[in-house]
């Protein structure tokens, strides 16, 4: 039990102390594979790599040349920049024009399933040492089944599945990226797109690419962190 | 029409050798631009005042996407918030004298942009959408075709007449509508150099435009008498400020800079040198202490982007004035001038708040413009002064049927005889307001900020509204068409006229008349050309 909690502890730690292990979580990338399987048995697979670096945190939808950075101000609040690679631009939505900052939906963005969750599984046997150390986890709730593991010193699913009516979503971890200019070069690659507000969309609908965006980043990219409770989602 | 330009560019330049004449203060091809000459010619079929006296003084209220239907809805609401049924209420507008129509379509778009239509209001020529200062004959983000193409503003003819000059936007001050007082770009959007595509680098962005507005001035016109823009105020602080965290003046240097410029330039900076006697204010205690013996100009920046929605300004951090205390402001100043003053007043949320589908931040943001209005009624000399209240465009935003009087404007119909809302043919009630398209239904209760639903899906279509107070500032109005933004609409907008030369608005016109209607109104034309000739 007692190092079931560190483990919990730890997962929103900012360095693992794992023996061994001189992984530096706050700045990383993670790169899975999701396969979404609807009630019907169809399946989808998409990528997703999640980056953080200190307060940010970008997701990158390489299939669909989107990606999201994250960015929890000093006020505790959110800042999202959604990025379009195809076109070199983005859509600048100001803190204020986003939803209150809450620490689960900020450990979604972060780590996939917020400590809470993590917490109401039953945690299962260890495998691996130092970095790979992960543990398995499994439960129900709300409907859902979930089972995975968890790499602790990255703070990280390796691996996530969970289940309700038929329907699944499977994440799996491809690779995991800590080396520091790496992650910096994710972050960087888009300081020189050009960035609108939001609120200048309507002002600009003479131009096709923009509404295109707009309507790109909100409706059809559809890769959501797993959650084993109904809760909010910023997305 | 660049053959027309280039023969008439000639033929005045022969004239010019023959005759040794002045600069022309407007270039030949805007002269001669249809739009111009019939501009001109529809005042000569309005009525004629006996006894008219010349505007001294010019202040042009403009209403981003203020529509007919906002005005309505804005009029019920400030009439209920006084107690009122609401219907029987007037703004402050609505008491001018005369009234008329304007057409706002730009001339490659049925329904327009606040860049095509400002620029027609400022220059007597329509023009495409998303262009600022420049005729059709720009091609839109072509920086190459500017040359040629630009045209005096009302508010440069008004600084070539000596008279002292003004523009306040709630919206950046380098937004469309402000910048099409000032600037000349094939973009809109290029607001500062780290906009522009690589291609564009030969010309200047709007904000450095605005900055650099008096030696553009005398650039164009050799000789002129100059001083610049007095007062400026607005948002738009990101543009002026290098990309660097330490010039910040609002946001904290852990979250990044606040200035989104690549080339290193702090044009607050060098606004301080080109004006040491100048005022620049970045906040309400900024504002509260701003000198207005007129003894040097002002720029007020008073946001990274845009300024607050006015249901939300009070929860700006370092705090913002109202549109009223800055045109109240903004008046005392220009008003030292003996020449007397232009002025533009833009109110560019309640644009945005439409675009968000929040009817109640749109129409809260309308009865603030309206108490600026108020407020340069109630400080000018009206026997000396033009004031023309409009919009640049309306919104797709409707007052549906059939509330019993004295409804409340933001809540559900509720029939006459009735005290119950009525139901539609789903068995569901519905609001009065409502948007064709646009973000659709959000239920965000008591927030304030009109874009704050805007990372979330549109969502179009009926939702049991039955137990959702509607007249929460948060709530936003369903809509049919679901897009990423609530889009402007292409109906007629109101203009309305009080002072010298106001009559000039009856009827309905093409929105470039209203730059002739104040040209015609000050003499700007004539003045300016004297002014340089001397």
């Amino acid at each position: 039990m007692h190092r079931f909690l560190f483990l919990i502890l730890c997962s929103v730690c900012s360095h693992a102390t794992y023996a061994g292990c001189a992984l530096d979580r706050q700045t990383l990338g993670a790169r899975y594979t999701v396969v979404f399987t609807d009630a019907k048995g169809v399946s989808q697979e998409s990528e997703v790599t999640i980056w953080r670096m200190k307060s940010r945190v970008l997701w990158e939808y390489p299939l669909s040349g989107i990606a999201e950075s994250w960015h929890r101000n000093v006020r505790e609040q959110l800042q999202l920049v959604r990025y379009f690679d195809q076109y070199d631009r983005g859509i600048e939505y100001y803190p204020a024009d986003m939803p209150a900052y809450d620490p689960q939906s900020w450990e979604r963005l972060w780590q996939l399933v917020p400590a809470a969750e993590l917490e109401s599984l039953e945690a299962g046997a260890t495998h691996g040492d130092k970095c790979q150390l992960e543990r398995g986890y499994s439960g129900t709730g709300h409907g859902l089944e979930v089972s995975g593991a968890w790499l602790g010193a990255a703070g990280l699913p390796s691996r996530w599945k969970t289940r309700a009516t038929g329907a699944s979503s499977s994440w799996q971890l491809k690779e995991l990226v800590t080396d520091a200019k790496a992650v910096a070069q994710a972050f960087d690659s888009r300081e020189h797109y050009q960035l609108i507000d939001y609120a200048d969309i309507g002002d600009n609908e003479s131009d096709p690419l923009l509404l295109k965006m707009a309507s790109l980043g909100v409706v059809e990219h559809k890769v959501q962190a797993p959650r084993v409770a109904h809760g909010g989602h910023n997305h | 029409m660049n053959l027309r330009k280039t023969l008439l560019a000639s033929a005045l330049a022969t004239l010019g050798a023959a005759q040794a004449t002045a600069q022309p203060v407007l270039p030949a091809y805007q002269t001669a631009n249809p739009w111009f000459t019939e501009g001109e010619s529809s005042l000569d079929a309005k009525p004629v005042v006996i006894g008219r006296k010349v505007a001294r003084n010019v202040i042009l209220f403009v209403g981003d996407g203020m529509g007919v239907s906002t005005v309505t809805a804005a009029r019920i609401l400030e009439g209920q918030l006084r107690g009122m049924n609401g219907e029987e209420n007037n703004l402050s507008f609505d008491l001018f004298p005369y009234t008329g129509l304007a057409k706002t379509y730009n001339v490659d778009a049925q329904t327009p942009d606040s860049a095509g239509t400002m620029t027609a209001m400022m220059s007597g020529v329509k023009t495409d959408v998303g262009v600022i200062g420049v005729d059709e004959d720009i091609v839109r983000g072509d920086c190459s075709t500017v040359a040629g193409n630009e045209l005096v503003t009302a508010l440069e003819l008004a600084e070539l007449a000596g008279k002292a000059t003004g523009v306040i936007s709630t919206a950046r001050i380098t937004h469309a509508t402000p910048a099409a007082t000032y600037a000349k770009s094939a973009d809109r959007n290029w607001e500062d150099d780290s906009d522009m595509p690589a291609d564009a680098r030969e010309c200047t962005d709007i904000a450095a435009q605005l900055i650099g507005f008096e030696s553009g001035l005398e650039q164009r016109f050799p000789g002129a008498r100059v001083d610049g823009i007095d007062v400026v105020m607005g948002g738009g602080r990101r543009h002026f400020l290098p990309r660097d965290e330490a010039f910040n003046q609002e946001r904290d240097p852990a979250d990044g800079p606040e200035g989104d410029r690549t080339d290193g330039r702090d044009l607050t900076a060098e606004w301080q040198q080109l004006y040491p006697q100048g005022q620049y204010v970045v906040d309400q205690a900024g504002f509260d202490s701003i000198d207005t013996s007129g003894n040097g100009p002002v720029l007020a920046l008073f946001n990274e982007s845009h300024m607050q929605y006015e249901a939300d300004r009070s929860n700006d951090i370092l705090g913002e004035p109202s549109i009223a205390e800055m045109t109240g402001k903004a008046l005392e100043i220009l008003d030292n001038d003996r020449n007397g003053y232009f002025l533009v007043v833009e109110s560019g949320r309640i644009d945005h708040g439409h675009h968000a589908g929040n009817a109640a931040g749109a129409l809260t943001d309308t009865i603030a413009f309206a108490e600026a209005v108020r407020t340069a009624v109630e400080s000018v000399d009206l026997e000396k002064t033009l004031i023309i209240v409009t919009a640049d465009h309306s919104h797709v935003f409707t007052i549906g049927g059939y509330p019993k009087r004295g409804n409340p404007i933001l809540g559900k119909v509720v029939s006459v005889g009735s005290d119950e809302p009525a139901l539609a043919a789903d068995d569901l009630p519905y609001t009065t307001l409502g948007y064709t398209n646009g973000l659709g239904f959000r239920d965000l209760g008591d927030e304030t900020n009109s874009d704050a639903s805007y990372a979330t899906p549109a969502f179009s279509g009926r939702v049991d509204l039955t137990s959702v107070d509607t007249q929460a500032p948060g709530f936003h109005q369903e809509t049919l068409v679901p897009l990423g933004s609530e889009t402007h609409a292409g109906e007629d907008i109101a203009i309305y006229g009080m002072g010298p030369g106001g009559h000039w608005v009856a009827g309905t016109n093409e929105q470039s008349a209203v730059f002739h209607v104040m040209n015609r109104a000050a003499k700007l034309v004539f003045r300016a050309q004297k002014r340089l000739d001397r």
